[in-house]
């Protein structure tokens, strides 16, 4: 006979090793190689903050995978959203740094061939846009407030891309909410040559992301006295209230700009639909995800890894450097939570600004 | 004068001397091998000045890089028939046929040469140019963009041979291709059959090579000689006589160094034209045209020249005002902010000595990348004397993957396919094909700013000064064009502004008279139904096309009649080189098969092995090498070090 007191040492013991084991086990990137997909071509934002991001993103991993960069651009970002749905395999080595994308399933585009509300979110990064327009915009402005001096929409010409990109739809949305005169000039081919007809005086306003504000535009323009801030987009913050970003403190909000002109908050289907726009631009404007039915290991190794990035004081000195500004991280759960309200909740802008949009297309 | 020495002293101290040379070395590469080029290289070698000790480091290394990316892309355009980046796509048209003359040190040596020159004195006019660019730059607004698209186009006549409406056509078919993809407001997808990878347009690379590279591959295979159709010891002159050529036709040089340098400084014009444009003006001003396109040193020296000198004047609207004038510049602009240096006017003001620190560094590059490669340009020639069939699978594995570059979709490798039937056919029946690439350049530019134009300025837009001053000088140029082409039709001179052109079939000509003017027909009526921003440019194209097209058809009629009549012709060896043109065609398309099936790594490496051994008859062991050889540059070149997607294959072999 064994004794009792052996087994249940010997049960102990092994328990301890099982569990020591479990503890123990092989992280699941350990040894791995993880592609960080890109859906816009190098040299952009997306690629930048992207490579930025890789440099520092292996030691937070557990496990610390190697990381190598794919650029997969094309169709707006599109194709690389596809291939993450239809093609990238579930075994969570595929990670992404995209550059928008929600807003084709929120306009519901026939190209996108994949549910965006079924990947695996693991973060969002969110930014906002700040307007500038120019000082010698007749007749001539010194504050924000300025602008609804304009007497004519030929003097007062806003540059933009297409009529169906979330840039030129929020800013056609803002300036009608505001009552400015104003007219959209759509087709510019990125924001080189919007900036250049910008200082050619072709057009009189524009929107730049905050990177850009602050390395390019207040040395180049600001600066040099040619443009001055109108407006940057509010935050939308989760309990339903709205803010403005505090490294933009000194340019008014469009909801302070438009309650200084009007006395009250902003309302109105335009406002729904730049908040509907605005809540996704706020929290994914870069955004990383895996492919549906990744390994749940792998996704919780990426969040905690993205969210050990959201502090980790080299990679933000190294992005502050690199980017011009300091990223704000928004966790997976978070992004797929304001994803599926802005998909599911919202049917009613959606449908109002699908047809403001046919509407905007037949007037050109 | 004190910042100009700063500058170079910033250059010449160590380490930033060493990663200069280190760009120049990678530079080489990147130009030299179809499908890499200098915005690749940048975007690959960006990550790595992150922790470079100074920005001098950082920019020698870069602009090391790109600065010699155009003067290396000469080595396949001469030799092979590919450009080796974008901007030296017509640098082929006289660079090939002078390789197929035993020719190619000669056009290396003029290459080299006018490119370092071109390199030094772009560097040395963005120096002096800085402080009086601006007024040049503001003055350009997307109205006279839409003249210069127009002015650009009237070297059509120069680039159509004897034939100004089949010239014309291909510019215009060159035109409508361009709209395929969603409008420039986005809003209406054109001519897409519902492909979503045709939504963003056709893609440059697959384009031209199909179009250039194909055509002579094919040939190449077919009669199974070398490259020079004119054995070694006959050859006389070698680089040498290259750079004298150079040096006799200095003016040409400087014209095409100016041309160069302001298509540069204009941002969005880009390098995939200035090649072009340069290339027509030396064809327009010179007075013995016989010999473009069949190997006129004029027409190497032209392109080389504007394509280096355009390095200098892009860096212009990027130093002096932050704004970017190409994706290269994009990228470098990254690595500016990456340094902590904001480029704009606050640059030029307080940091001077690292504007001419860049200006140096191109000065450098250009110099010590061009004395390299005159260096080995003489051994890489001596690849025009190797039997043809051995080179073609390098030759084709390098076109492939020149095409996938880019956006990487297999539909390139369509692109590729059809463009190179098109070219082939085009070749057979006498159409040029310059003039096609020429529309398919400039059609977005131009639809894009007649369409911004008009929103900006309404129809007022014609009348800017610029404006009527360009539109003045295109009529010119284009009577020019056409009364030169009677006169030279009246003197019986032939001239053929397309490669290789050989006996033209008007059969095909006239075929393709009459497939061209179903396409047009077709999109005519698509047009028809679409808003009216995304028609507009589409029905201007087809309205002249078909009155064309019907000039076209009875001139290739009575051409066949008269081949009718005539019909002892040796009929029976063309029919063998096009039955053995379609096999190696087939070839081809089973290349993008299987890739469908079991992916490219594995496809390409098995066509070299299968292509050396059975058509080309060479022992198994000098096919198992190369196909071995294809695997390395596979795996070490475009799948580590440039991290290509490959397309997902069917069945995966290996995991």
């Amino acid at each position: 006979m064994i004794p009792a007191k052996v087994v249940v040492s010997s049960l102990a013991a092994l328990s301890v090793i099982f569990a020591s084991h479990a503890i123990t086990a092989k992280p699941f990137y350990k040894g791995k190689r993880v592609t960080m997909l890109i859906n816009y071509n190098p040299g952009g934002g997306a690629d930048r903050s992207g490579r930025v991001i890789g440099r520092h993103l292996p030691r937070l991993i557990e496990g610390n995978p190697k990381i190598i960069f794919k650029n997969y651009p094309g169709a707006g970002g599109l194709k690389a959203i596809n291939y993450m749905g239809e093609v990238a395999k579930p075994d969570g080595l595929m990670v992404t740094n995209f550059s928008g994308g929600y807003n084709y399933q929120m306009l519901k585009d026939p190209a996108l061939r994949t549910d965006l509300t079924k990947m695996n979110w693991i973060a969002g990064v969110g930014g906002t846009s700040i307007i500038y327009v120019r000082k010698d915009t007749k007749p001539g402005l010194k504050n924000p407030i300025d602008i609804w001096n304009v007497k004519d929409r030929n003097h007062f010409k806003v540059a933009g891309f297409r009529i169906t990109g979330t840039k030129d739809i929020r800013e056609r949305l803002s300036f009608l909410m505001l009552k400015v005169k104003f007219k959209p000039v759509t087709g510019f081919k990125g924001t080189t040559k919007s900036r250049t007809a910008l200082l050619q005086n072709e057009v009189q306003a524009f929107g730049d992301s905050r990177a850009a504000w602050f390395k390019t535009i207040v040395p180049n323009m600001v600066d040099t006295g040619i443009v001055m801030p109108l407006y940057h987009y509010d935050r939308f913050n989760a309990d339903g209230t709205v803010s403005g970003y505090s490294d933009l403190a000194s340019i008014p909000t469009l909801s302070e700009l438009y309650k200084q002109k009007f006395g009250k908050a902003p309302s109105g289907m335009e406002w729904k639909a730049i908040r509907w726009i605005q809540t996704l631009q706020g929290i994914m404007v870069r955004n990383t995800m895996l492919a549906p039915g990744a390994p749940k290991a792998a996704v919780k190794a990426m969040r905690q890894a993205y969210a050990k990035l959201a502090k980790d004081p080299l990679y933000l000195a190294d992005a502050k450097k690199s980017l011009g500004f300091t990223p704000e991280f928004v966790d997976g759960k978070t992004v797929a939570d304001r994803l599926k309200w802005a998909i599911n909740d919202n049917k009613g802008v959606q449908k109002w600004l699908m047809a403001q949009i046919e509407i905007w297309k037949s007037k050109k | 004068m004190d910042v100009v020495w700063q500058g170079l002293q910033l250059v010449l101290v160590w380490p930033a001397i060493g990663w200069l040379f280190a760009g120049v070395f990678v530079g080489l590469f990147f130009g030299a091998t179809p499908g890499l080029s200098g915005v690749v290289g940048l975007a690959i070698l960006l990550p790595f000045t992150y922790d470079m000790p100074s920005g001098a480091s950082a920019f020698c290394f870069l602009l090391g890089m790109y600065a010699i990316t155009t003067t290396s892309d000469t080595l396949a355009s001469v030799l092979l028939g590919v450009p080796g980046t974008g901007a030296s796509q017509a640098t082929i048209l006289d660079g090939y046929p002078m390789a197929m003359r035993g020719e190619a040190s000669r056009a290396f040596g003029a290459a080299f040469s006018v490119s370092a020159f071109g390199g030094v004195l772009g560097a040395i006019l963005l120096g002096i140019s800085i402080p009086a660019v601006k007024p040049i730059i503001m003055a350009f607004a997307s109205p006279e963009y839409v003249m210069l698209g127009v002015l650009g186009l009237t070297m059509v006549g120069s680039l159509s041979g004897n034939s100004v409406v089949k010239g014309l056509l291909s510019a215009l078919f060159g035109l409508l291709i361009t709209t395929i993809g969603y409008s420039v407001q986005g809003g209406s997808a054109r001519y897409h059959f519902g492909w979503t990878d045709l939504l963003e347009g056709l893609p440059l690379i697959p384009v031209v090579l199909g179009l250039f590279a194909l055509p002579e591959i094919i040939g190449l295979a077919v009669s199974d000689a070398p490259i020079s159709r004119v054995p070694k010891e006959q050859v006389k002159g070698g680089m040498y006589r290259g750079v004298k050529d150079a040096i006799e036709n200095w003016w040409l040089v400087l014209r095409s160094c100016a041309i160069g340098m302001y298509i540069g400084i204009l941002p969005g014009l880009g390098g995939s034209i200035v090649d072009w444009v340069a290339y027509g003006h030396a064809v327009q001003s010179s007075k013995d045209k016989s010999q473009f396109g069949k190997g006129d040193v004029r027409g190497v020296i032209a392109p080389e020249a504007a394509n280096n000198a355009m390095k200098g004047g892009v860096l212009i609207p990027t130093v002096a005002f932050g704004i970017p004038g190409n994706a290269a510049m994009a990228i470098m602009l990254g690595a500016f902010v990456i340094q902590g240096i904001t480029p704009g006017p606050q640059m030029l003001a307080s940091q001077m000595d690292i504007t001419f620190s860049l200006i140096w560094i191109l000065v450098i590059a250009n110099v010590v990348g061009a004395g390299l490669l005159m260096m080995w340009g003489s051994q890489l020639s001596k690849l025009t004397f190797v039997k043809g069939t051995l080179i073609v699978p390098g030759i084709i594995f390098f076109v492939m993957l020149g095409a996938w570059m880019g956006n990487q979709y297999i539909s390139n490798w369509y692109m590729l396919l059809v463009f190179g039937l098109i070219g082939y056919f085009m070749k057979m029946g006498g159409w040029p094909r310059p003039p096609m690439i020429l529309g398919f350049v400039l059609g977005p530019i131009m639809e894009n700013a007649i369409d911004v134009s008009y929103q900006t300025h309404g129809m007022a837009w014609l009348y800017r000064p610029i404006v009527i001053v360009l539109a003045l000088l295109s009529i010119a140029v284009f009577i020019g064009s056409v009364i030169g082409i009677g006169k030279r039709k009246k003197e019986k001179f032939e001239i053929k502004a397309d490669l290789g052109m050989e006996e033209e079939s008007p059969k095909v000509s006239f075929s393709l008279s009459i497939i061209l003017g179903i396409i047009f027909i077709y999109a005519l009526i698509e047009a028809t139904q679409w808003p009216y921003d995304a028609a507009f440019f589409p029905i201007t194209i087809c309205v002249p096309a078909l009155l064309l097209i019907i000039a076209a058809i009875p001139s290739d009629y009575k051409l066949i009649a008269i081949q009718a009549r005539d019909r002892a012709t040796a009929i029976s060896s063309g029919n063998k080189s096009l039955i053995k043109s379609a096999y190696l065609f087939l070839m081809l398309v089973a290349i993008v098969v299987f890739t469908l099936l079991i992916g490219q790594i594995i496809t390409l490496c098995a066509f070299v092995f299968l292509f050396l051994l059975l058509w080309a008859r060479e022992p198994w062991w000098m096919a198992a090498s190369q196909s071995v050889a294809a695997f390395i540059i596979l795996e070490l070149v475009f799948d580590q070090l440039i991290s290509v997607m490959w397309h997902p294959p069917m069945f995966e072999l290996f995991s």
